[in-house]
């Protein structure tokens, strides 16, 4: 579920593989990115590929900001399709996470 | 006169790596619908309350194997949508409190998902062994036909 990571400076960048994130797709990636934020601090997660996320994959998301948070760091979206801001403004999760349209843009909110 | 009503079916098992059949079906189906003025975020709410229901559906009916299946029928009328799921086993539905988004849990957000995206929605029992759950949504207000007055 984990295409590619990404060191940027202090950023670790990680692109979430596959189109949906969701009750199928989410308890994996959530197992394989778990030990990769241990201790991050600064983190970009691309759902650039992903066209679905459901309940279950927006869990995982919070799950890891949380993860983050708990470090004292800060994990930033980026790259969400209209059909995931679609989902996030629905639950209004867009006042929660910091939201970026670009990769570029979310790493250079942490300089 | 009323336009006719169109209905369109699926089954799918019961399983968690078959949902994605369902949405894509969905999607074809609510954008090959003629006459269905739906919009990209209006699919994109259908698909994620069909997809909330079905994955409650596959989580907490009881089903011992994926042989069980979900009836799935989209009815068109006008600018109405209505979508049934029916299924066999232990009934799922109830209503759920909003998430508290000072400490948003990482699960539970489904059935909120479910009301917030539809207009409508309904649990129940319709014979003595299959369930459904109904979920409603109007796309746009229309204005009543003249000649559909008495």
């Amino acid at each position: 579920m984990i295409a590619t990571e990404e060191e940027v400076g202090q950023t670790l960048v990680v692109q979430i593989a596959g189109t949906a994130l969701d009750a199928e797709t989410s308890k994996s990636f959530r197992k394989q990115i778990k030990d990769k934020l241990q201790g991050r601090k600064q983190v970009v997660l691309d759902l650039s590929e992903l066209t679905f996320v459901d309940s279950s994959g927006l869990g995982v998301l919070i799950a890891c900001l949380r993860q983050v948070s708990a470090a004292g760091g800060d994990l930033k979206l980026c790259g969400l399709s209209s059909q995931v801001r679609a989902l996030f403004e629905l639950v209004r999760m867009h006042r929660l996470f910091s939201i970026y349209n670009t990769r570029d843009e979310a790493t250079r909110a942490f300089r | 006169m009323h336009k006719a009503e169109r209905a369109y079916r699926l089954s799918i098992p019961a399983s968690l790596d078959k949902l994605s059949t369902l949405r894509h079906w969905l999607e074809e189906t609510l954008r090959s619908h003629s006459s269905l003025g739906v919009s990209d975020e209006q699919v994109f709410h259908i698909q994620l309350a069909v997809q909330e229901a079905a994955v409650n559906v596959v989580r907490h009916s009881g089903f011992a194997d994926t042989n069980q299946a979900i009836d799935v029928t989209v009815t068109i009328a006008d600018q109405i949508v209505a979508i049934e799921l029916l299924y066999e086993g232990v009934e799922f539905g109830g209503t759920a409190p909003p998430p508290d988004f000072d400490s948003p849990g990482e699960g539970g957000f489904g059935l909120f998902i479910i009301s917030q995206a539809m207009d409508e929605v309904e649990y129940g029992r319709s014979t003595s062994s299959r369930n459904f759950i109904r979920l409603k949504k109007q796309l746009s207000t229309k204005e009543v036909d003249t000649h559909d007055r008495n």
